[in-house]
């Protein structure tokens, strides 16, 4: 049930913390000038209550209410104090941390504390590390602290929430938000069954300021505003009319960012909605499901499973794949890569580049788009969509090449015997062609 | 750098404040631990009338993320009637899976096989947990034992908690055949549009319990993708694909197979089948049941011997396809072992190895009778 218990301590883990945190500015310039004064007015806080070991000047910093994990006992605390039945080291994790944490601030400036946006707001964050078992972050806005993070309480956690009113709707919430991942992953997910066609598009708060989420119900688009009081394992987003809570739990079992900034899509989202102010949920929640990995036949199980087959895992580093071309028998289906020099940029600005375009001839249809290592390929024709899929023995492919690296960690060559196109119509229904090598 | 500290503060915002009102858990009032201390010292101990909702509330005090799990289910699978009784008997509708196993390492487990399910399946420091003593009156929807290594011994203080957990996974592959409700959507509750066709008996959980200290560790019905695969999302999902359980069945109509490097070689036939490795030659005693060639132990004289193997045929599946939208069986191409370097399949990846067969002639013989 473990499923993100690596991931603190792997982060954690880094010798380089050790040394103290090196700065990071990106988006301080963009600051207002209160709200930075006002950074800088936590960030004293915190520096001067840990240098004088001041908790009550520390408590003033906390926006309340605040949940904190304290001596293994995870609670939400109303103001401060409810927090002063404890020590500062108590409250920062252990006497050792206080210490780390005190040299560790003497050697920044506010500037230096390490930023992140994340949905629509601003967050400052400072830390301190002794071992893997003795670390602590603290995250804080211009509204002032609001986690205190730890390995204790096993790590990431949220308190008991409470959204649907129903038990086991609730239940089945604090188990997903419990092993859910914080940050959802770039992608689009949907979901043909469970009431009308759903789907919600990811964009991850990092890269775009303000956090842009995308949420289409029942054929409707929503904008949704992110609650900024929720919980970033389970946000709460609004509408005119209802609220939302998302939740992205791990598969069990399944680790979804592996690597530092090598995340997969979490694969499914979990949404439940009420009317804004109802006491109860609306009935069963919505699954919805990564579009491009498992879901994009939504009615064909066996189509889903093999893209998923030939797409997942494999290294993105691979150019040779793309100078192959393919078609089937009959010879009305074709599909090449093609490079030639682009202009990009525009004006004085613009320059020459080398582009690469996949060429794909489909009952006649011509279909051209540039291609990227990163995804399959994807050629759309208003709601049809045709999905690329390069396949074969994937075994042969790795043996041939001497890629070793196949067998422990995500790095297998895709097969380029084969590309296998699955086209989808509006109504997700999907049809299989597979395209043979040419050369 | 930047984006490890980045990643790092993302992990440790977890918190913002409160939107939803709370419940300030932890009830470890002495009342519970008595409770507590009467069912582990006594295996004929009985929860006392109307203290079961507490015995399933403060199982797991000090690890949230168990209790969450333990909450969830409790009620889920009470209000669904999804009895821990009933595996057997819902097992019995699908083919394949005939054995659960995990690969958790919290807790050290063994694989175990559908009869007498339960028996043998926890190790606790390396000691087998044989002997389990139903806590009368916890509910047959999770109900909690009392474990011992020694039907003579004292209790040990430690209990263990079963429920069926069903796969996430599956929500979307229903029409593979084997995942059918355990009732026949007798019950209308069970049958809604998503879960109609979601076994929970996929997976299941046990959690063990010693001085109010959990660990947990998730069993899967005959998967032992997570077993043997524990980094490599591609073995992971060749397995769901090829698999007996999973998209394809491919038959295995050719008698003898070899590596590419010439390590490894197989004999298959209908009787008797064999594997060699590095020239030590291992019979295959089928573990999952004679219905079940996929899972099972190695016989010889090298250093395979009695280790586990998994073994599943694959192939091209445009033939597949092709032929018929039914789920058809074509010829395998390949055949893929894993051989374990332990009696059980734990997620110690060292020691197990991965052979990929192909079949030595073009078009054999038929091995199959």
């Amino acid at each position: 049930m473990k499923y993100m218990k690596s991931a603190l301590p792997a982060v954690f883990g880094l010798a380089a913390l050790a040394s103290g945190f090196p700065g990071v500015s990106a988006g301080a310039e963009d600051a207002a000038p209160e709200q930075e004064a006002q950074e800088r007015d936590i960030f004293g806080i915190i520096k001067t209550a840990v240098n004088k070991n001041d908790r009550d000047l520390l408590l003033t910093a906390f926006r309340y209410p605040v949940s904190l994990c304290i001596n293994d006992r995870l609670e939400v605390y109303q103001n401060a104090e409810a927090l002063k039945k404890y020590t500062l080291a108590e409250i920062i994790g252990s006497e050792g941390l206080v210490s780390s944490l005190k040299t560790s601030l003497d050697s920044q400036s506010s500037g230096e504390a390490f930023e992140v946006s994340y949905g629509n707001y601003q967050v400052m964050g400072i830390g301190a590390y002794v071992s893997d078992s003795e670390m602590v972050g603290i995250s804080f806005t211009e509204q002032g602290i609001f986690s205190v993070n730890g390995p204790g309480c096993g790590g990431l956690k949220v308190p008991k929430l409470q959204f649907c009113g129903d038990p086991e709707q609730d239940a089945l919430i604090n188990m997903l938000a419990q092993n859910s991942f914080w940050m959802f992953n770039n992608g689009t997910y949907e979901n043909f069954r469970d009431h009308a066609y759903s789907r919600l598009e990811m964009i991850p708060g990092d890269t775009v300021a303000g956090g842009s989420y995308d949420f289409v119900f029942e054929g409707k688009k929503l904008s949704l505003e992110r609650d900024p009081g929720s919980f970033h394992s389970a946000p709460v987003f609004r509408d005119a009319g209802k609220e939302y809570l998302i939740l992205a739990p791990a598969e069990p079992g399944e680790e979804y960012c592996k690597y530092p900034g090598l995340c997969r899509p979490v694969p499914f989202v979990h949404v439940f909605s009420k009317d804004r102010g109802a006491a109860k949920c609306d009935p069963g929640e919505i699954v919805l499901a990564e579009k491009y990995t498992l879901n994009f036949c939504p009615f064909a199980p066996r189509f889903n499973a093999e893209i998923r087959l030939f797409t997942e895992g494999f290294t993105l580093e691979q150019p040779e794949l793309f100078q192959n071309s393919y078609r089937n028998e009959a010879g009305d289906m074709a599909l090449s890569f093609e490079e030639r020099k682009v202009t990009r940029g525009s004006g004085d600005e613009s320059y020459e580049d080398t582009g690469n375009f996949a060429l794909l001839t489909f009952k006649g249809q011509k279909f051209e788009i540039p291609y990227s290592l990163k995804h399959n390929l994807v050629f759309r024709n208003g709601d049809t969509e045709i999905l690329a899929v390069p396949a074969g023995d994937y075994e042969r492919a790795n043996r041939d090449s001497e890629n070793l690296g196949c067998v422990m960690e995500d790095q297998c060559i895709r097969p380029t015997e084969r590309m296998l196109l699955f086209v989808r119509s509006g109504n997700g229904n999907c049809e299989r062609y597979p395209l043979e090598r040419q050369n | 750098m930047k984006s490890v500290f980045f990643n790092f503060l993302k992990k440790t915002l977890p918190a913002s404040g409160v939107f939803l009102g709370l419940i300030l858990g932890g009830a470890a009032h002495g009342e519970e631990a008595d409770l507590f201390s009467a069912i582990t010292a006594d295996f004929r101990a009985q929860v006392p009338e109307g203290k079961a909702a507490d015995l399933y509330a403060g199982f797991c005090p000090r690890d949230p993320e168990i209790q969450a799990v333990i909450d969830y289910y409790v009620i889920h699978n009470n209000r669904k009637r999804i009895y821990v009784q009933d595996i057997p008997e819902a097992l019995k509708l699908t083919t394949q899976d005939t054995s659960y196993v995990s690969r958790n390492s919290d807790m050290p487990t063994r694989s175990f096989p559908l009869v007498n399910w339960i028996y043998n399946a926890i190790t606790w420091n390396g000691e087998p947990m044989k002997f389990y003593y139903l806590v009368q009156g916890s509910w047959a929807a999770a109900p909690v034992y009392n474990i011992t290594p020694d039907r003579e011994a004292k209790p040990t203080g430690r209990l263990v908690m079963v429920f069926a957990t069903g796969d996430s996974y599956n929500l979307l592959e229903t029409d593979a055949p084997e995942f059918q409700s355990p009732d026949g959507c007798k019950n209308d509750n069970f049958c809604n549009d998503r879960l109609r066709d979601f076994n929970p008996f996929r997976k299941i959980t046990m959690v063990t319990r010693e001085d109010g200290h959990c660990t947990s560790a998730v069993y899967s019905a005959a998967r032992v993708d997570t077993e043997s695969t524990v980094s490599n999302v591609i073995a992971k999902n060749e397995v769901r694909f090829f698999a007996p359980h999973g998209n394809f069945v491919f038959e295995i109509l050719h008698r003898d197979w070899g590596s590419a490097d010439g390590r490894a070689t197989a004999s298959i036939t209908h009787d008797l089948s064999t594997l060699t490795i590095d020239g030590e030659k291992y019979k295959m005693i089928p573990g999952g049941g004679p219905w079940n060639k996929g899972v099972g132990y190695l016989k010889g004289k090298g250093k395979f011997h009695e280790k586990w193997y998994y073994m599943y045929p694959a192939g091209n599946e445009d033939q597949a396809y092709s032929e018929s939208r039914q789920l058809t069986a074509r010829t395998a191409g390949r055949l893929v072992f894993t051989v374990f370097d332990r009696t059980t399949f734990d997620n110690d990846l060292w020691g197990s190895e991965r052979f990929v067969l192909y079949p030595k002639k073009p078009a054999g013989k038929k091995g199959k009778k």
